[in-house]
C-alpha cells in the first residue's frame, strides 16, 4: 500500500511511498514522513492540524494554511472605507513591467 | 556575522543591494537566510554608530567650550586647530553612521521572499531555475517621480512626490509544469505640508503611504479550460486572464496599502500573502491538471 497524502500546495502530488500505517482519525494511509504522533496515536497532517495535542510540523502547517488562504480574503474586508478613500489608482503613474 | 562571513554569493548581493540570475531552489533559500541574518547585524551596526556619532558631537562641542575657557586668551591658533579637530571628528563618525544606513537591507522584503519558499519549496520544479531579479535598494531618489502640486486646502501648500520601485520580480516553474510568475510593484506616496503655526513659523510635516502591487502570472504549459473564479476580494484585487504570446494566461493582482503614523513605511506583505495570491490562482486550473 502507498501512501496517499498529497504533497505540496500549488502542485500538489501523491506522495506515493510506502505507507507505514494509516491514520487512527480517518483511516488514510500515511508513510513514516506524513504520519504524526499524538494523543489518539498516528494521524495523518490533516487530522492532525485539527485536532489539539499532536506536534505541528511543516506538513500539518501546509494543511492548515490550504483552507486558511483559500477564505482568508473572499470574506473579510480587509481595508476601511476611509482607506479606499484615500486611494486613487488612476492618479499614480504607470509602472513597466519588467522581465526577468 | 561578518561580511567575511558570507558566502561569496551572498557578499556580492548584499554589495549590490540586489538579487539577480538564475538560482536553484536551497541555494536561494540559503543566500535568503544569509542575506536575513547579515541585515540583523546591520542593523546592530547602525545603531552603534549611530550612538558613537551622538557621543562624539556631544564631546566636540563640550571640549570646544572647554578648550575656549583654558586656552582662547593665550593662543588663538591652538584654539582653531582643537576645533578642526574636533570638525574631523564629528564628520568621520556621520559619514561612517551614513555609510552603514545606506548598507542596510529591507528586511521585511527578505523575510516575504524567505517564507514564501519555504512554504512553496516541495511545489518546485527541481530540474527548473528560479529566475530572481529583486532590487532591495528600496525607494531611493533615482525612482522618484515628479513633484506634484495638491490643492493646498488648509495648509499654504501641499506637495507629493510618488517614488515607483518595481524591486521584485521572480519566476518559477511548478512541477507539473506550470510556470509563475510573481511580481511587487510599491508606490511610496511623500506628501510634504507646509504650514504655519501659531507663533508665525513655517513648518514642513510629511507623510508617507506605502501602496504595494502584488502581480501573480500563471502560464499552463498547454491551453487550458479555465475552472471556476477563486474568491477575490473586489476592491482590493483584480483577476483577469490575459493573452501573452498567444497563449492565454491567467493574472491575479492584489493591492496592499500602508499609512505609518511616522517616518518612511517599512510594512510589506507577508510571504503568506504572496502564497495565498498563488494558491487561489492554481486553484483555476482544472482538476485533472492539479
Amino acid at each position: 500500500m502507498r501512501c496517499s497524502w498529497q504533497t505540496g500546495l500549488l502542485a500538489p502530488q501523491p506522495c506515493e511511498m510506502p505507507a507505514a500505517g494509516a491514520c487512527g482519525m480517518c483511516g488514510r494511509a500515511v508513510c513514516m514522513a506524513h504520519s504524526v504522533a499524538g494523543p489518539n496515536g498516528t494521524a495523518c497532517p490533516r487530522c492532525a492540524s485539527a485536532n489539539p495535542g499532536y506536534e505541528q510540523n511543516e506538513e500539518t502547517e501546509l494543511e492548515s494554511a490550504r483552507s486558511k488562504y483559500y477564505t482568508q480574503y473572499g470574506g473579510e474586508r480587509y481595508f476601511t472605507d476611509r482607506d479606499r478613500e484615500s486611494v486613487e489608482r488612476e492618479r499614480w503613474e504607470p509602472y513597466d513591467e519588467f522581465e526577468t | 556575522m561578518k561580511p567575511t562571513d558570507l558566502s561569496p554569493a551572498a557578499r556580492a548581493a548584499a554589495d549590490r543591494q540586489a538579487i539577480r540570475g538564475s538560482w536553484d531552489g536551497p541555494a536561494l533559500e540559503r543566500l535568503l537566510q544569509e542575506l536575513l541574518a547579515y541585515d540583523v547585524v546591520l542593523d546592530a551596526r547602525v545603531a552603534f554608530r549611530l550612538k558613537v556619532m551622538i557621543g562624539t558631537i556631544v564631546a566636540a562641542v563640550v571640549g570646544f567650550i572647554a578648550a575656549v575657557v583654558m586656552i582662547a586668551e593665550e593662543d588663538g591658533l591652538l584654539l582653531l586647530a582643537v576645533a578642526a579637530l574636533e570638525a574631523l571628528l564629528v564628520g568621520a563618525t556621520v559619514w561612517r553612521w551614513l555609510q552603514a544606513s545606506k548598507m542596510a537591507l529591507p528586511e521585511r522584503a527578505l523575510l516575504m521572499l524567505q517564507q514564501m519558499f519555504l512554504q512553496i519549496r516541495q511545489d518546485l520544479d527541481p530540474a527548473e531555475q528560479i529566475r530572481v531579479n529583486v532590487d532591495l535598494t528600496g525607494p531611493t531618489k533615482a525612482k522618484r517621480g515628479q513633484k506634484q502640486k495638491l490643492p493646498a486646502g488648509a495648509f499654504l501648500a501641499r506637495e507629493q512626490y510618488v517614488f515607483t520601485d518595481p524591486w521584485c520580480s521572480v519566476r518559477f516553474q511548478l512541477r507539473d509544469g506550470c510556470r509563475l510568475t510573481l511580481r511587487q510593484v510599491d508606490q511610496v506616496m511623500e506628501v510634504r505640508r507646509t504650514k504655519r503655526s501659531l507663533r508665525g513659523k513655517t513648518k514642513v510635516k510629511v507623510r508617507y503611504k506605502k501602496l504595494c502591487r502584488l502581480t501573480a502570472t500563471l502560464l499552463p504549459p498547454a491551453p487550458v479550460r479555465w475552472k471556476a473564479r477563486p474568491q477575490v476580494d473586489a476592491e482590493w484585487e483584480r483577476l483577469r486572464v490575459a493573452n501573452k504570446k498567444g497563449q492565454e494566461v491567467a493574472v491575479l493582482e492584489r493591492w496592499f496599502l500602508y499609512k505609518p503614523h511616522e517616518g518612511r513605511p517599512k510594512e510589506n506583505p507577508t510571504g503568506a500573502d504572496a502564497v495565498g495570491l498563488m494558491y487561489r490562482l492554481c486553484a483555476m486550473r482544472e482538476v485533472a491538471a492539479r
